[in-house]
């Protein structure tokens, strides 16, 4: 022992080490503790105390009287068995088979989910944009490594949007969420569920490009007018989703094959019933179909709409100063109250995720449901004005003014959903064509992205809609006072309380 | 059938320590406030957050459990009476691993109580509860090992309980590095981590790495408890 340097051996270096490293890692777990989240400083702190602590035990072994110096016999056998441990969990790791005990089955992919995987020949790669802490990061994670197991063409990686603000941005991302890129296609989506991820694999990955026509023909907005309300920017919007956008007139040709989507934004007259026919005829075999009306314009296809109970009353619907939208002028802040503004918006695949960001109908009409689904199909709303709006029937006040009996009161629905799982047809139909017009899709408010929302959900592809939604119902659980109290009384008294009378029984008896 | 003979030996001088109820009194009143918390703040009938902040409490529990298992026999010198014994060395780790999970068993046992309260008042889904059960008491078999293993590494009790909280709840907080990066050092280390195998149970998801993982975890430590013992004896 002589041959080590009297200051290894000195007891109080050793306590130094000791005491230094304690304080470092249990410091930084502590704080750890406290405020979830791993710094540099804390991290560097904790391992630096690992180091520290480790340093001593081994000099205390080394300099301690009577320990060998040499090398403990059972290191190399210790050394095989984790290597052999480490095999054993990577093989594992990588072949894991599992047992999904929720009872929504929450944790087993569906079968249209992994045929999609199955049939990917391209890479796909995924960027999640979270920040720590967010429980979607996880979710994503834990999905996104279900769905590796069925194709090896799927990558992923996460990055927190304030550190990696150059990315993000590259994508034009606003806020959080998922990037799906394969090759030149990218796909947005904030939808960390089953049905999102799906759907964007199915997005980037498609060979076939879809393809939405806008009816030309009857003064519908159109989609190379670059004017202020002209709809120019909505198609160069619907361009960076992937989709081919052209214009259709059904005057001279019949609709053409490869549609995917036909988009009848605002016709100023009523169709010929040659169209009308044509387009009944295929929204009968899964048709999908975009309705923007104006109010005091004609319904292009009335009978459609009777079929699918929908109705649309005649007026515009006037909201009041709090819901509508405010401008600045010239003599300062000035509400719009024919313009409603959204802010919340019903439950939907199309709004999924779309609460919190403004939308705006400039003059628009309600879209009410008549009649519940009596032959199967789901109609459902999905943009709703406040309580407080109201529908002015009497079109020619430059002033709208409420009138009782004449006016009705809200809340309406500017837009309803209609899905019908037979067929697979799919119809929005909306009160409004000025919301998507150029001069209105301004960055910050979401009429573009409602847009494409909309436009996604009608163009997609039947599989999607196979995938079951996977929310657990589960109603929260709400618990009378005397109930809250048994709780109270139970876990938190009760039972500790019988563990100490034991505890005590049981010294006293060894007394 | 040496195993259990250490085990039954312990695990009967484990009741027999008032120590022991209070340290379970503790516990069940810790597991307690989560559970009325789940109930009054989450309105959800389940035990997820009473098994998370279980493992929490276990963390600084089971090295308290462990920590005279071994360090306390070495002090007063029973330690070398039992390595001389014909008692195997492995029998005499596993046996004492037994007590103090069987003993673990017997703290978290009352918990069930829990479980029937919520299917009085509700329908919680019930083999998630299960798994969560299963996950927990895997996550106290790793825990009581690197227990044991602190207390084979040091003679004094307090320092063995300390070095084994250190080693826990170092392993736990791993589970903090969820957003490093995705790297393979951020992936390495997050597999590395307790709470990121955990969580599974939880959630109702049993899958066979997480199970490997608390194996191998658990077996390595006894490992080398058992190697540490030897190594005591031939010098």
């Amino acid at each position: 022992m002589a041959g080590w340097p009297r200051l290894l051996r000195s007891r109080r270096l050793q306590g130094l080490l000791w005491t230094g490293g304690s304080v470092l890692s249990v410091g930084s777990i502590l704080l750890y503790l406290a405020q979830p989240v791993w710094t540099t400083g804390r991290l560097a702190g904790f391992w630096a105390g690992i180091v520290l602590l480790l340093t001593a035990l081994w000099l205390r072994q080394i300099t301690a009287p009577g320990m060998s110096t040499s090398t403990p016999r059972f290191l190399p056998p210790a050394l095989t068995l984790l290597a052999l441990l480490a095999a054993l969990n990577a093989l594992t790791y990588r072949y894991n088979p599992e047992l999904d005990l929720t009872r929504a089955r929450l944790f087993t992919l569906s079968e249209p989910t992994i045929q999609i995987l199955q049939s990917i020949d391209q890479p796909v790669e995924v960027i999640g944009f979270f920040k720590r802490g967010d429980p979607r990061l996880s979710r994503a994670r834990s999905l996104l490594e279900r769905y590796c197991r069925y194709t090896g063409y799927l990558t992923y990686e996460f990055h927190d949007p304030t550190q990696k603000l150059a990315l993000a941005r590259s994508f034009e991302l606003e806020g959080y969420g998922l990037v799906f890129v394969s090759g030149k296609n990218h796909y947005y989506t904030a939808t960390v569920d089953e049905q999102g991820l799906t759907r964007a694999i199915l997005h980037v990955t498609r060979a076939r490009r879809k393809t939405v026509y806008f009816l030309t023909g009857h003064g519908e907005r159109a989609i190379h007018a670059g004017d202020r309300s002209g709809y120019s920017t909505i198609r160069q919007v619907l361009e960076a989703e992937n989709y081919i956008v052209r214009t259709v007139s059904l005057a001279k040709n019949s609709l053409p094959t490869d549609a995917d989507l036909l988009v009848i934004a605002g016709a100023r007259h009523p169709l010929p019933q040659s169209e009308a026919e044509q387009i009944l005829a295929w929204m009968s075999t899964g048709g999908r179909l975009l309705v923007l009306v104006d109010p005091q314009d004609p319904l292009p296809l009335p009978e459609l709409f009777r079929a699918y109970g929908l109705s649309l009353p005649d007026g515009f619907v006037v909201e009041d100063m709090n819901n509508a939208l405010v401008t600045l002028g010239p003599h300062g802040l000035t509400p719009h109250q024919i313009i409603p503004m959204l802010t919340r918006y019903p439950p939907h695949e199309i709004t999924y995720g779309l609460n919190g960001r403004q939308t705006f109908f400039p003059y628009a009409r309600p879209v009410s449901i008549a009649s519940e689904s009596q032959s199967g199909y789901q109609a459902t709303a999905i943009l709703t004005t406040s309580p407080a709006s109201w529908l002015e029937t009497d079109t020619s006040l430059s002033e709208p003014e409420f009138t009782p009996g004449a006016d009705r009161s809200g809340p309406f629905s500017l837009g309803v959903a209609v899905e019908d799982p037979a067929t697979q047809t799919r119809l929005v139909v909306i009160g409004d064509t000025e919301f998507a017009a150029n001069q209105h899709l301004t960055p910050h408010v979401a009429n573009a992205d409602l847009f494409v929302r909309v436009v996604n959900w009608l163009a997609e592809d039947d599989t999607v809609s196979q995938i079951p939604l996977r929310v657990e119902a589960a109603p929260p659980l709400t618990l009378a006072p005397d109930q809250q109290n048994l709780v109270l009384m139970v876990a938190v008294l009760l039972v500790p309380l019988l563990v100490v009378l034991t505890g005590a029984g049981v010294w006293w008896a060894r007394r | 059938m040496n195993i259990f003979f250490i085990a039954r030996r312990d695990l009967a001088a484990m009741l027999g320590r008032p120590a022991l109820y209070l340290i379970t009194a503790f516990f069940l009143l810790a597991t307690g406030l989560f559970f009325y918390l789940t109930l009054s703040i989450d309105r959800t009938a389940t035990l997820s957050r009473v098994f998370l902040g279980a493992a929490v409490v276990l963390l600084f529990v089971a090295p308290v459990l462990t920590m005279r298992l071994l360090s306390e026999e070495a002090r007063s010198g029973t330690l070398e009476l039992i390595l001389t014994a014909p008692v195997r060395t492995w029998e005499l780790v596993a046996g004492k691993f037994l007590a103090a999970w069987a003993g673990f068993g017997l703290m978290l046992a009352p918990t069930v109580v829990y479980l029937l309260l919520l299917v009085y008042l509700d329908r919680p889904d019930i083999p998630v509860i299960l798994s969560g059960y299963l996950g927990l008491m895997l996550v106290a078999a790793l825990l009581l090992s690197f227990g044991l293993l602190a207390s084979a590494v040091s003679s004094s009790a307090a320092a063995s309980a300390a070095l084994g909280i250190l080693f826990s709840a170092g392993a736990w907080v791993l589970g903090g590095l969820t957003l490093v990066s995705d790297n393979g050092i951020g992936r390495f280390l997050r597999y590395l981590a307790i709470q990121s195998h955990f969580v599974d149970f939880l959630d109702g998801l049993i899958s066979l790495n997480n199970v490997v993982y608390f194996f191998s975890g658990t077996f390595f430590a006894l490992y080398l408890t058992v190697q540490l013992l030897h190594y005591r004896r031939q010098v």
